[in-house]
């Protein structure tokens, strides 16, 4: 049997133990939930190398992680860019064209002819209406020459009706330019008919219809080579393309390649020449609906700027020069910026297994 | 002295009777185990997934919201209801829908696959236009992954590399016994391409519509029947199908009067790379990856053989077209070296007790007959486990590891005490037969030791009915310890009487004194036996003492549910921003694999980008998994090299890392459906706020302590061009919604109009824009297409095209949306930092009404198996108090024999805290395989002290007890040694592969077996002397 002293000193022993265990767990505990140091709510859920300052995030990148990664840099230079529209049109067959010319001039033979006609009968019917008041003629022969002034009167009115319509349809086909060049039979017109020159007509893009018109586009060679073949403007159609139900410009050239019926691209430019830089398509990655290009601002400092994509241009955006911050002289990530990005969205504990807090 | 009925009674006297044929038939059982062993099926774990179907539908075209909406919803709502599903996840992604259904443990996965056949078939017309047939993926095993191999060539193209992949290899492959898929990723996929120039479209106006048209009609076959005439019938073939990029280029599009009009002058027609949706990348060089799966309920190892066999035989045909094949990563490399180091440990374990014995009976012939016990209960346990078709795998031999010690002292016990009674019955003057002594002494120890055995068996009740992962690794544990356990009970009331008999019955043997060391032992021992029972109260008290600090440190432990495997191989994630392109993961895959292949412990890296066709996985082009074989390392250098390979990981700009091993994802995959350890689901309707919650709450994990691999498994912000058709302006130029949607359709995605063989190879010929067109963003608003007037139209004056932000993938779980982050542990346990996230993410992130969080992962998994665990050790202890009350009739003897787990558990708390200080699930269970250990050895020294007071008249006093305790200080010790000895180099490797589930399991069991083996041979007897009660016989109690 134990005795009482034995006994005072397991219980005391006990207690001791439990409280000592006791004020071990709660200081574990505590320890486990000890609340967020201050301020550690400012930096956001980002890597080691990622900084948030007054809402601008940068990515710190030393040299070697740089190339390690294959992140890559250009400076963006200035250069003059004019804007420019793809357009579609055809080269004008000559068919067409010589058609509404001999239409044109046939009308107008045909009043001239009428004209003579007139002259004629008027002659006629003066002489057999002063006879016929003599009564030196019948009163049918004077009917006659009645019939054939009117009648004379009749085909040049028609006459002139025609060639009116056929000069509205040329003129709607053709706008004012071209029209007077088939009006006045110009030395232009016969170099268009001769194949001198060959006449095309290019169909605005839809919703690109009041542009102010370019005196001068391009065309895609049909050679197959890249080749672009200037244009120069004759006249403005009054009639929409049926293939594309838009506004008609012709341009005339005397590229040779070219031949009637052909379906061409047509690049229009537009505006002014304006001074910027280019952004390479390699350096854009589009997030959140927008386009956004990595910048060094400064050495090893990376920050993400939107740019504008109104201007696309071959390979990549034209930015004007008065742009904020894209201008000449600006360091872009051209290679690597999906890296950075992902760099910016990866959340802290993903990277270095040490990064999580000591709390 | 003995009941001469009964059917102990019986099956001991015929063993003793005919003990030839008893020995004869253990021979010949020995010779069919031997058998039986040697066509066994190996295996690493036991099938630790429960049943699943995985059901994939290609969705070409639709957007991931389409594909969730569309697809993915009539689709969970038609197997929703099968019953004994458990779980339902689907994963949305573009183009492609997979729903994952997860069925109870225990269920018949064929009947379950043809229930969801029998649902799927009742979809047909309910999925939109041009949505494929949903399909079950092929049945593969939760660790089914073969072989890994790649593909490099210095001559061949990428498209001659993945043509010899797909139509020669693959198929080589699929043809092997076992094989159920190979998945290939990487090379370009050879395809005819029709690329449409817009331009030329317009040129000879045309439309997509006409060239598609002239294309399907290029590539039809047609079958033509046959003639029969009186004799015979003549099958009529036609060859008349384009079968070269030539000929698909002369397909007349338009007559006209004087020329034609063909596919080729307006498109493009080549052989070229079908638009990808994965990639790969060898040893950082473009190349092929081929991922081989063997079938369910096949043997990784048998499968393995003959795929190496198949490429092996493929070798010349690799040669001659200069491919070299590299194998990436052979899982069978794992299974082997942790069968030999488990297999090793047995065999060490087993030559350690056969020692042990040798020291402690100091005779061969005693030592022989125990030992042969070994050999017979391991064997029959394995011959059950073949029988019901359980592997011979990591857990099942370390079952048998942990039996080795039982099956010893079953034998032992029977031995010790043949032999004790034969010496005393030869002192005697031989009063009594050889036979009679042997059959007394056999029955005499008996009758404790079945108790015993049932209440060791009843012990592993709470770890067979472990449900999940935990249940389906450790039940073929204790399967495998309950069957040999058993088995050597049979043996010990057969064989060891029988040999005993006929090796012991000779008379110098019986005559030999005890070895040295024994006597030594119990001189000793007698003496601390009294100064202990002098100082009883004060070893009493320190016993509490010690008990109470080993109960009070366990809230400081760790907790961890898998332990880290040691598998000599990594798969490293990496992800990158949604939306990054192939070329830009390759590129940076090319770079990783440069600077991993740096590291002087790496073999191979290999890098596969996105998904496969037909595969598992549902990827994006942004998330690559890198195969990183290791040269061969200890486990101490694997440790090392992870961390080197995560540093070096971390060193690349962008780039979202997890590393792990391929057994470790697979368990945490099966417990979540993620490769990561904590899993947090946040759920809700609004997919919007369910992306800033998972933004937030993924920025308050990634500062709880221990957090790495912080990833959003459905990141918002992949870069997505919105084509919004007006319907005003539809209607005004004559289209409808459906040829806009074709035609976006076939210029962005591509449109398959036919099929070109070329031997018995099929490539795919598609209608597409010519690249140029379709690679550049500003284009889209300027797609033409041509009305049924002739009116050519920019798509931009039908629809709104606007850049926009989407996602890459919409997730469900049990049919609700949700939005899933997934992280890692480092430094810390996984269930102390889920519960320290929770707290912050509770304290900090307001939820909106409908929307969730829930904890999953393998803390989660490990909070319901500890759960499960209690409760089941409830009921079991329940049980074991109940039989223990049975075999000793006695409420304080009873107190007595359960006053040891205690003080075994201080030892094995010990144990813990000096390897590490985390409790693993193999520790909890090596807790309740101690307790069974432990109860059987104080339930024999109880009962010796029954039978001494109770049979042999002795009275109880401390004289009686101190004689006690030395007649069971052998088998005592013998059991404590031959079971601490067995699982001796299950301990001390227990970080080396094959011991990492099971290393901390032994390590348990000898901590608490040395401490109890203290207090059974120290303080028990002073325990029993005190509280004890033993009554001589009474014949009336048993009336």
């Amino acid at each position: 049997m134990l005795n009482i002293k034995k006994l005072k000193i397991a219980v005391s022993s006990i207690a001791t133990l439990i409280l000592l265990s006791s004020a071990a767990w709660y200081l574990f505990q505590s320890q486990n939930t000890k609340p967020e140091k201050a301020g550690e709510k400012d930096s956001l859920s980002v890597s080691s190398r990622v900084q948030v300052e007054n809402g601008i995030t940068t990515i710190n990148l030393s040299p070697s992680e740089q190339a390690n990664s294959g992140i890559t840099t250009t400076k963006l230079i200035q250069t003059l860019h004019q804007a420019q529209l793809d357009a579609y049109g055809s080269v004008v067959s000559i068919q067409d064209l010589s058609k509404d010319v001999q239409n044109y001039e046939a009308y107008k033979a045909q009043l001239a002819k009428s004209k003579e006609s007139l002259l004629i009968s008027q002659e006629n019917y003066d002489r057999a209406k002063s006879l016929y008041e003599k009564n030196l003629a019948s009163e049918q022969e004077f009917q006659a020459s009645q019939s054939a002034l009117l009648s004379d009167k009749a085909d040049i009115n028609s006459a002139l009706s025609n060639l009116s319509s056929q000069k509205s349809l040329i003129l709607e086909q053709w706008g004012n330019n071209l029209s007077n060049w088939i009006f006045s039979g110009s030395s232009s017109l016969k170099r268009l008919l001769e194949l001198k020159d060959i006449l095309i007509q290019i169909s605005l893009p839809p919703y690109e219809m009041n542009i102010k018109t370019p005196a001068r586009v391009f065309i895609q060679s049909p050679s197959g080579t890249g080749n672009r073949i200037s244009c120069r403007f004759i006249s403005a159609g009054h009639l929409a393309n049926a293939q594309f139900q838009t506004k008609t410009l012709y341009y005339i050239t005397s590229d040779a390649s070219l031949s009637g019926g052909m379906n061409v691209k047509a690049f229009l430019p537009i505006g002014n020449n304006l001074t910027g830089v280019i952004v390479p398509a390699s350096s854009i990655i589009w997030y959140k609906g927008k386009a956004w290009v990595y910048i060094e601002q400064f050495p090893n400092k990376f920050v993400r700027i939107e740019i504008d994509t109104d201007n696309a241009v071959n390979d990549g955006f034209f930015i004007p020069g008065n742009n904020g911050v894209i201008n000449p002289g600006v360091t872009v990530v051209i290679n690597g910026a999906q890296l950075l990005l992902s760099e910016e969205l990866t959340p802290a504990g993903s990277k270095q297994s040490s990064a999580g807090d000591d709390d | 002295m003995i009941e001469e009925r009964g059917l102990l009674y019986s099956i001991v006297r015929f063993s003793l009777r005919f003990r030839g044929i008893i020995i004869a038939i253990s021979l010949l059982f020995a010779g069919y185990g031997i058998y039986t062993l040697t066509q066994a099926k190996f295996g690493v774990f036991p099938e630790f997934a429960p049943p699943q179907a995985v059901i994939q539908t290609e969705a070409p075209g639709l957007s991931p919201e389409q594909v969730e909406v569309l697809v993915t919803q009539p689709i969970e709502n038609a197997v929703n209801g099968i019953v004994g599903i458990s779980s339902l996840r689907s994963k949305s992604i573009q183009g492609i829908s997979v729903v994952t259904a997860t069925f109870k443990e225990g269920s018949n996965i064929y009947i379950d696959r043809q229930f969801v056949t029998e649902r799927l078939s009742t979809l047909a017309g309910q999925l939109p236009v041009g949505v494929k047939q949903p399909e079950m993926t092929p049945l593969v095993p939760s660790t089914g992954l073969t072989l890994v191999i790649g593909l490099t060539s210095n001559s061949k193209t990428p498209m001659q590399l993945r043509t010899f992949s797909d139509w020669v290899l693959r198929r080589r492959l699929l043809s092997v016994s076992g094989v159920a898929n190979v998945t290939v990723f990487g090379g370009d996929v050879k395809q005819f391409q029709i690329q449409v120039h817009p331009d030329r479209l317009i040129k000879y106006n045309l439309s997509i519509e006409e060239v598609l048209s002239a294309a399907k009609r290029a590539t039809a076959v047609e079958g033509s029947g046959f003639i029969e005439n009186n004799n015979q019938r003549i099958v009529l073939q036609t060859e008349g199908q384009s079968l070269t990029a030539a000929d698909l280029g002369k397909t007349v599009i338009l007559h006209g009067s004087n020329q034609n009009i063909t596919l080729a002058d307006v498109a493009n027609v080549l052989i070229a790379p079908e638009p990808p949706i994965g990639g790969a990348t060898i040893e950082g060089k473009p190349g092929v990856m081929m991922m081989i799966y063997g079938q369910y309920g096949t043997n990784t190892l048998e499968v393995t053989k003959n795929v190496e066999a198949a490429l092996s035989n493929m070798q010349p045909a690799l040669k001659s077209e200069n491919i070299n094949l590299i194998k990436l990563f052979r899982p069978a490399d794992f299974i082997h070296t942790a069968l030999s180091n488990i297999e090793g440990s047995l065999i060490l374990g087993a030559v350690l007790v056969i020692l042990v014995l040798l020291l402690f009976l100091f005779n061969f012939r005693t030592a022989a007959i125990s030992c042969t016990a070994i050999p017979l209960s391991l064997l029959a346990g394995i011959v059950v486990l073949q029988s019901l078709g359980i592997t011979l795998n990591t857990m099942t031999l370390g079952g048998l590891a942990i039996a080795i010690g039982e099956v010893v002292d079953d034998a032992v016990i029977d031995v010790e005490n043949i032999l004790r009674r034969l010496k005393e019955n030869r002192a005697q003057g031989n009063h009594k037969s050889i036979f009679r002594v042997t059959l007394e002494a056999s029955l005499e120890v008996r009758t404790a030791v079945i108790y015993a055995t049932f209440a060791v068996v009843l012990v592993f009740i709470p770890i067979l009915t472990l449900s999940g992962v935990a249940g389906k690794l450790f039940s073929p544990l204790g399967l495998a310890y309950i069957f040999s356990v058993l088995a050597s009970l049979l043996v010990a009331l057969t064989v060891t009487p029988a040999l005993s008999l006929v090796l012991l019955g000779n008379q110098k043997i019986v005559g030999r004194k005890e070895s040295q060391v024994v006597l030594w032992l119990k001189s000793k021992y007698k003496n601390i036996l009294n100064n202990v029972e002098q100082n009883s109260g004060k070893v009493i008290i320190a016993v509490i003492i010690i008990t109470i600090v080993g109960f009070a440190v366990l809230p400081f432990f760790g907790e961890s549910f898998i332990p880290e495997l040691k598998e000599g191989h990594f798969i490293a994630h990496v992800s990158l921003a949604p939306g990054t392109s192939i070329n830009e993961s390759a590129e940076l895959g090319e770079k990783v694999s440069a600077a991993l292949m740096k590291l002087p412990f790496i073999q191979t890296v290999a890098q596969r980008i996105g998904r496969a066709e037909k595969g598992d996985d549902t990827w994006g082009t942004n998330y690559s998994e890198f195969e990183i074989q290791l040269k061969p390392l200890s486990s101490e250098q694997i440790e090392g090299a992870q961390l080197e390979i995560r540093k070096t990981l971390d060193s690349f700009v962008g780039a979202n890392i997890g590393v792990n091993t391929f057994l470790t994802e697979r368990m945490e995959e099966t417990l979540s459906g993620y490769t990561s350890s904590v899993v947090l689901n946040i759920y809700g309707n609004d997919l919007n706020s369910l992306d800033n919650l998972a933004q937030e709450t993924s920025s308050i994990l990634s500062k709880v302590r221990g957090a790495v691999d912080v990833q959003i498994q459905s990141p918002p912000g992949m870069p997505q061009l919105t084509i919004n058709l007006r319907k005003d302006d539809l209607q005004r130029w004559g289209f409808d919604s459906k040829d806009v949607l074709d035609a976006v359709q076939t210029a962005y995605q591509g449109t398959d109009v036919g099929q070109v063989y070329d031997g018995n190879q099929v490539f795919t010929v598609s209608t597409i824009l010519d690249p140029k067109d379709r690679n550049s963003v500003s284009n889209v608003s300027n797609l033409l297409l041509k009305n049924s007037s002739g009116v050519y139209v920019k798509l931009s004056q039908l629809a709104d095209v606007y850049e926009a932000s989407g996602r890459y993938i919409i997730l469900h779980n049990g049919a609700r949306r949700v939005q899933t982050i997934t992280c890692n542990v480092k430094g810390t346990d996984v269930v102390s930092f889920v519960k320290n996230a929770k707290k912050k993410i509770e304290s900090s992130i307001k939820f909106p009404g409908g929307t969730y969080i829930e904890f999953g992962g393998t803390a989660a998994a490990q909070a319901k198996s500890r759960r499960e665990l209690l409760v089941y050790s409830v009921i079991a202890g329940v049980g074991i108090i109940l039989l223990l009350f049975i075999a000793l009739k006695n409420l304080r003897n009873l107190f007595l024999v359960l006053s040891n787990l205690p003080f075994a558990f201080v030892g094995g708390m010990i144990a813990i805290l000096l390897t590490g200080g985390q409790m693993s699930l193999g520790s909890m269970v090596g807790f309740i395989t101690l307790f069974g250990i432990t109860m059987r050895n104080s339930l024999m020294l109880i009962s010796h002290y029954e039978h001494l007071v109770r049979f042999e008249g002795k009275e109880w006093n401390l004289e009686t007890a101190i004689l006690g305790a030395s007649e069971r200080l052998v088998p005592i010790l013998m059991t404590a040694l031959v079971t601490g000895l067995g699982l001796l180099p299950l301990a001390i490797g227990s970080g080396s592969a094959g011991k990492e589930i099971e290393g901390p399991l032994a390590i348990v069991i000898l901590g608490g077996l040395a401490t109890s083996t203290l207090l059974n041979l120290l303080v028990l007897p002073a325990l029993s002397l005190r509280f004890g009660s033993f009554q001589k016989s009474n014949f009336n109690e048993e009336m």
